[in-house]
This record gives structure tokens, C-alpha cells and sequence, in this order.
């Protein structure tokens, strides 16, 4: 297996991972998952929706699909 | 000098994310792309990311216009008082439903709105209440707003441009294609922990610039702890929101938070069900509020 292979595998695996395992996170770390950038409120915006979990669930286990592949290809 | 503290770690946050910011733009420079480009394309992004921002906060929890007669007399005039004494425009005003306690601000300073949740009002006394509204002015004053929105920006960029590099350096098959979409996601988390720690920062500004424009961090410090248990016990707040005859789109349960406008909502919430492990903290908007209470009583 190529060294990019073999990496992309590893990332992919723990990005699928993390995104399975602590939707909420992956989505506040990405741009696109803190929907209102200058929401401030006086006690934060910690919660996540659940939609928005479940959409990071289904991106989490793609990447774990793309990994098997690259693994089994 | 003001929260030096505070300023001094701002600095050195600042400073990493605009060396990440640096780095992408010499590279850019080194593959002949003219740095003037590069600096208005990064304008145009954050431009961009500032406007989709302001709109769909607004729209998201359909905010309206907050009449000046009524119950909402009193709030106009504290804030009118506050914004003169502060040095800054009066925001527009906006109230919503928005299933629990909250208050927040966009925009930017003499083009800026604040928005307070009719449960706010209706859980907070007109003190605390003031007390959260000169928490919001402070953000509008110091410009918050605009630089979470550089932050992101910034995140972005860097993001795309790792994605890029990743990309152009390979064969373009599926494994490079699948690599540079990880590490573009990776590399622009790990700018993101960056910008939520200028966040956290900028929470204790305005709780202290708060504290000292209202005299007492007392209110504020009263108000944080109500909408806390608010926020612990959310259906309360979107019972009484029903039985007030609040809008019909917020009259969904926010149980199962599956959809409507108690889902958008759900992203205003303080507590998440995760626990505040190191990761939790890490990511949070937010310092704990246990913390800025303790700091607005101190």
C-alpha cells in the first residue's frame, strides 16, 4: 500500500471514528458546524441539534466506508 | 490596563492563528498566486461568512422586531442608556422564542442587533435583565462578533488551502481525493481550537466590561444562574412559551429536538448532554458558567 494510502486510511478511520463517537465536537471543530459564528449569548451555544448529530454520524461512517475500501482495494 | 490578563493570551491566540494565516498566504505567493489576490479573496470569505452568519441567526429562530411600547419599554431604555454610556450605536432589538432563556448579538458595532428570547424576559427580573443586555452591548463594543467571523475565516482558509496542497501533490485518484478532504478537515479543527479559545476569552471581557458598566456583576452573576436551571429544564420554558400563545413554529416539543424551530434553538443551549471532560472544555464557546459566575462575584 502507497504511504498516502495508508494514511488517508488512518485519517479517514479516526475522523470516522470521532465523528461516531463525539458528533458534537466534530461539528463545533468544523466551520460549517457552528451554523452562527457570532452567536454569543450570555450562556453560550454548547447544544448541538439532533439532526445535526445524526448528518455527522452518516459523514463519520462514509469516511469509515471510504477507509475499508481503500484498505480492501 | 484592562483585562491584561485576558489581552495578553488573546495576543499570543491571535498571533498563532494569523501565523497559520501567514504560512498559507506565502505558500500561496510561492506558487505565483499575487498576495493581493489572496488578501481579497480572504476578505470576500469572511465577507461572506459574516453576512450568511447574520442572516440565518435572524432567520433561524425567527426574530421580530421588538415593539418599543409595552413590556418592552423598559428594555429599550436600558439599552439606549447603556449603548450612550458605552460609546456605541443602539442595536436593533429583536425578541424570539427560542424554547429557552437566551440572549445573543450580531452584527457589528453601528450595524448590529440584539436579540433576547421571550423567556428571557419573562425568567430574568429587570436588573438581570440589564445585566444580560450589557453583556451583549460589550460584545457589539468590542467587536466580538467580527472576530469570531476572522477566526472562522481563517480556519477556513487554511483548511482549503492544506486540501489544495494535498491534492495538487497527488495523482488526483480517489485516495488523494479522500486525503486532502481529511486533512482539510483536520487541519481546519485544529484552527478551530484556536478561535474557541479567543471565544472563551472574550466571554470574560463581556462579563467584566458588563460588571463595570452596570456597577455589579451581582445581576448578571443572578441572571447566568437562572438561565442556567433554564436551560437544564428547557421543556418548562417551551410550556410557558405555549401557554403565552408564542408563535406557532415554536410550539413544537423540544424533546425529541427532530425538528422546526426548537431545533435551531437547540444550537443556543448551554449545556450539551456530553460532559464537560477536557474535550468538552476545549470546544466549548463558552467558559463554564460555575467559573464566570464565581469571576462576576469576585
Amino acid at each position: 500500500m502507497e504511504p498516502r494510502t495508508a494514511l488517508a486510511v488512518v485519517l479517514g478511520t479516526l475522523l470516522g471514528l470521532c465523528c461516531l463517537a463525539r458528533p458534537a465536537v466534530a461539528l463545533r471543530l468544523s466551520v460549517v458546524g457552528v451554523p452562527v459564528p457570532d452567536r454569543h449569548g450570555p450562556d453560550g451555544d454548547g447544544g448541538v441539534s439532533t439532526r445535526m448529530r445524526w448528518l455527522v454520524r452518516v459523514v463519520g461512517a462514509a469516511c469509515l466506508l471510504v477507509s475499508g475500501y481503500l484498505l480492501a482495494a | 490596563m484592562e483585562h491584561l490578563g485576558l489581552k495578553f493570551r488573546m495576543a499570543v491566540v491571535g498571533a498563532i492563528l494569523f501565523a497559520f494565516y501567514a504560512v498559507v498566504a506565502a505558500i500561496a505567493y510561492a506558487m505565483g498566486v499575487p498576495l493581493v489576490l489572496v488578501l481579497l479573496g480572504s476578505v470576500a470569505l469572511v465577507g461572506v461568512q459574516y453576512k450568511i452568519g447574520k442572516w440565518s441567526a435572524l432567520r433561524s429562530i425567527g426574530a421580530e422586531e421588538m415593539p418599543e411600547d409595552g413590556r418592552w419599554t423598559d428594555v429599550h431604555r436600558r439599552v439606549e442608556a447603556l449603548a450612550d454610556e458605552m460609546g456605541i450605536e443602539k442595536p436593533r432589538l429583536m425578541v424570539a422564542d427560542m424554547g429557552v432563556p437566551n440572549a445573543f448579538a450580531v452584527g457589528r458595532k453601528g450595524a448590529a442587533t440584539v436579540v433576547v428570547s421571550n423567556e428571557l424576559a419573562r425568567t430574568l427580573n429587570d436588573d438581570e435583565l440589564e445585566g444580560v443586555l450589557a453583556h451583549e452591548l460589550a460584545h457589539v463594543k468590542n467587536r466580538d462578533v467580527v472576530t469570531m467571523v476572522i477566526g472562522q475565516g481563517i480556519a477556513s482558509i487554511v483548511g482549503i488551502a492544506a486540501q489544495w496542497l494535498v491534492l495538487l501533490s497527488g495523482d488526483n485518484d480517489i485516495a488523494d481525493f479522500f486525503l486532502s478532504m481529511i486533512v482539510g478537515s483536520v487541519v481546519q479543527f485544529i484552527v478551530m481550537l484556536f478561535v474557541l479559545a479567543i471565544s472563551r476569552y472574550r466571554e470574560y471581557v463581556a462579563d467584566a466590561d458588563a460588571k463595570q458598566y452596570i456597577g455589579s456583576g451581582e445581576p448578571l452573576a443572578r441572571a447566568l444562574e437562572k438561565i442556567q436551571r433554564g436551560n437544564e429544564s428547557p421543556s418548562a420554558s417551551g410550556s410557558a412559551t405555549r401557554q403565552r400563545g408564542g408563535r406557532g413554529r415554536g410550539q413544537r416539543s423540544r424533546g425529541g429536538q427532530s425538528d422546526g424551530v426548537n431545533e435551531q434553538v437547540g444550537a443556543l443551549c448551554i449545556f450539551d448532554d456530553d460532559e464537560r471532560s477536557l474535550v468538552t472544555k476545549l470546544v466549548a464557546t463558552h467558559p463554564p458558567v460555575e467559573k464566570r459566575i464565581a469571576r462576576l462575584r469576585e
